[in-house]
């Protein structure tokens, strides 16, 4: 069986990465607040620091996230 | 209008835009706090002339990212502009402030605020900022996008402020017109379902666009059930056409954000990408340990500080409070007038009122945390701690303002969205030791280490709130596991960027603060100081002569110590201390000055208050000729004070607060038991390890 590689979320994604989000969770608890806060679709972050939660640059602004809500953001990795 | 008030302004936007320091700038000390009728949430307005002289008022609403909420602050911002509040009016125009450096993750908020139907005024804050980053705003283009007028302003330093003032003073206002475009399909479901809402015209669309935005659990909570079936049956049509009902409203407001910013913004010089100030300070300060290290050297430093520095004016305030005892005591002949002017009233105020340079430095340092940003980033090294106990950092910051007083703190709380969490917080709140505690362990540490340095005192005073940290997050970890069982939240939290604190604002509550305490002191604590100078006084033994002691264990006061005193026994307390535990119930700060009329102290000779009423405890011996207030007590009676509930405003905020008798009357049952528990476990377990 060919290997599917696992999808990439904020919360895999190395630090200092550009990342792009792709998809947020709807089954996720947060996340219409997450859209409000900037996390939509094609919006771009950068992840800063990473450990129990995780801190991101996104829009401007500098947002704390636990690392099991970062589970629910899917991104994809931009050119450096 | 009939108030007087030619118009209603509101002023709403994100966190940390700057919104309180443009209410300071507007209103002044022309300022009230109240609550809206029939919720808990408090209301901030205050007054300020339009360029014509008109009266017009302001109202500070919470901040909040939008108008679909989450917490109970949210929601008072949310139903004051939709007009939901009853006996209150909508704002007759709205000031949405916008931070100018960030302006395409701040317009969303005022996005949602054209939808209101009522005038907007943008007030463009921060333009310097933009600026540093390269930022220029063409503002002529932002205004035509907008279809409103935008102020740009530079609120800290007082830059726009006649020009915001002139903007909602203009008459005619009139109704914005731009907004972010929904597909048509979204369109006319919002109109059929706004014609099956019981809201005005004006609001039914956004009031339909909410409900359309809710999940099911949103709906299950905040839906009408009349309307529920109908609000599935839109989502569910949207979804058939490829429409996420929840997503689409949010991704079209950050469309038309970002069509407007393309067009309006242009930058200078590169778009760096290289770390802020702000983020190589959180580096170190959200480190796993020199965020903790800095941390903990940031409460050093501000328990050092209520020590040293305070230490002169309380030494002031102590000698005009003597000053005054002994000018009253050559004007009033000897007798119970003399007693009750110098002992009750002046010297148990004064008490109380020595401790008034602490709580500013309390106050001043926690202004100095929330204003620079550090305090979200305190919730969010805490944050670490909270979810190991199934809390989230926010509710951290409740805690923290607790060290100056619960009341605060638990008003703090509805910033968190889960009840049950907001529960749990309300109550553990209350186990962090706030400033009325501050006088109770002066004195104890005084009696307990006499010739101690600064830094073992100050150590000792650290461990009481380290006390009251372990013993908060303790019962909110049991809580979480048994009463308010829940999931444990994930964290988001907006981190500010670093700036530099508003003093004038910091100085502006500390004073608000200041009268608080000062009327709290002249009101109730006068009245208790007055209650129990005659339950001290009275009834007069028949024997004239008769020693202090016997009047004192014979007035009602006496009575009633000796009565409790079997249940406080077995905490190494007698009656006399019996006495100062039952007045504290009212306000703890009076232990201070029922201990000083409890041990008759005078002013007869040079030294201060505080240093009398501890030598006349030092004094004091049990029956048995033993001294009463040995180390091993004086900590026992501290524990006692950390843990227990005792204060009758805090009872009373939290029944308002949730709404009911029953937390409150929890609260005060499983705190008093834990503050009896542990007593008994330091005074039994230290005399069995042969401690004094």
């Amino acid at each position: 069986m060919p290997k599917t590689s696992p999808k990439l979320t904020l919360a895999t994604a190395k630090c200092g990465e550009r990342l792009r989000v792709r998809h947020i969770c709807p089954d996720c608890p947060h996340c219409v607040r997450l859209r409000e806060l900037g996390f939509h679709d094609r919006s771009v972050v950068t992840k800063l620091a990473d450990g129990m939660a995780i801190i991101c640059a996104l829009m401007g602004a500098r947002v704390a996230l636990g690392r099991e809500l970062c589970e629910h953001v899917e991104v994809e990795r931009l050119a450096a | 209008m009939s108030d007087g008030i030619f118009r209603r302004v509101a002023i709403a936007g994100n966190p940390n835009t700057g919104k309180s320091t443009i209410f300071n700038a507007l209103t002044g000390l022309r300022q009230k706090v109240g609550n809206y009728p029939g919720v808990t949430v408090e209301k901030k307005t205050g007054k300020f002339f339009s360029s014509h002289g008109e009266a017009m008022e302001l109202i500070d609403l919470p901040g909040s990212y939008s108008l679909q909420v989450r917490s109970p602050d949210e929601a008072v911002a949310r139903d004051l502009l939709l007009g939901r509040i009853a006996g209150v009016a909508r704002p007759d125009v709205i000031i949405a402030v916008v931070d100018a450096s960030n302006l395409d993750r701040h317009l969303y908020i005022a996005a949602q605020m054209l939808e209101l139907g009522i005038p907007v005024v943008v007030a463009l804050n921060m333009v310097d900022v933009a600026e540093e980053h390269g930022l220029v705003i063409d503002l002529m283009a932002l205004r035509e996008r907008l279809g409103v007028p935008v102020i740009p302003m530079v609120a800290s330093k007082g830059t726009g402020i006649i020009e915001l003032k002139q903007a909602v003073s203009r008459t005619p206002l009139h109704k914005p017109e731009q907004r972010a475009q929904l597909p048509i399909v979204y369109e006319t479901e919002l109109a059929a379902l706004g014609k099956k809402l019981p809201y005005p015209a004006e609001t039914a669309r956004l009031e339909a666009m909410l409900l359309l935005s809710l999940d099911d659990t949103g709906l299950a909570e905040q839906c009408d059930p009349a309307h529920r079936a109908d609000v599935a049956a839109a989502q569910a049509r949207l979804r058939t056409h490829g429409i996420d009902p929840l997503a689409a409203p949010v991704d079209a407001r950050y469309d038309w954000v970002a069509a407007i910013c393309t067009a309006v913004i242009h930058r200078h010089g590169e778009d760096s990408d290289g770390l802020t100030i702000s983020d190589r300070l959180d580096i170190v300060l959200t480190h796993k340990l020199w965020g903790w290290l800095a941390f903990l050297g940031m409460m050093t430093a501000m328990f050092l500080c209520i020590f040293l520095v305070a230490k002169w004016p309380m030494d002031w305030i102590s000698a005009v409070v003597d000053a005054v005892a002994s000018w009253t005591k050559t004007k009033l002949p000897d007798g119970d007038l003399q007693s009750l002017v110098s002992d009750g009233v002046i010297h148990g105020v004064g008490a109380v009122v020595v401790f008034l340079p602490q709580i500013l430095i309390l106050f001043f340092f926690l202004g100095l945390l929330e204003d620079s940003g550090y305090m979200a980033r305190a919730a969010f090294i805490m944050d670490r701690l909270m979810s190991r106990v199934g809390l989230h950092g926010k509710s951290f910051v409740p805690m923290l303002s607790s060290f100056a007083c619960a009341i605060p703190g638990i008003m703090a709380t509805r910033t968190i969205e889960n009840r049950k969490d907001r529960f749990v917080t309300i109550l553990v709140a209350p186990l962090m030791s706030c400033s009325a505690r501050l006088p109770v362990y002066t004195l104890m540490i005084a009696l307990l280490l006499p010739a101690a340095g600064l830094w073992e005192k100050a150590g000792i005073m650290l461990s009481m709130y380290l006390l009251g940290i372990v013993a908060a997050f303790g019962m909110a970890w049991l809580f979480k596991k048994t009463l308010l069982r829940s999931e444990t939240p994930m964290l988001l939290l907006e981190l500010p960027p670093y700036r530099a604190p508003a003093i004038r604002g910091i100085i502006q509550r500390m004073w608000e603060r200041g009268v608080i305490f000062l009327r709290r002191a002249g009101t109730v604590i006068l009245a208790l100081n007055i209650i129990l100078w005659a339950l001290l006084h009275y009834p007069k033994p028949a024997d004239k002569s008769a020693p202090e002691s016997e009047r004192i264990a014979n007035s009602i006061g006496g009575r009633a110590g000796k009565m409790i005193e079997p249940a406080i026994a077995p905490l190494g307390f007698d009656w006399k201390i019996g006495i100062g535990l039952v007045g504290s119930f009212a306000a703890r700060e009076v232990f201070v000055s029922t201990m000083s009329q409890v041990y008759d102290v005078t002013d007869d000779d040079k030294d201060k208050l505080m240093d009398r009423v501890g030598a006349a405890m030092t004094a004091e011996k049990r029956e048995t000729g033993a001294p009463m207030f040995t180390p091993l007590v004086c900590l026992s009676i501290m524990v006692f004070y950390v843990l227990a509930m005792q204060c009758l405003s805090t009872v009373a905020i939290v029944r308002r607060e949730t709404n009911s008798w029953r937390w409150p009357l929890f609260q005060i049952a499983y705190m008093n038991a834990l503050a009896w528990l542990a007593s008994f476990l330091v005074y039994q377990g230290g005399k069995l390890l042969g401690w004094q």
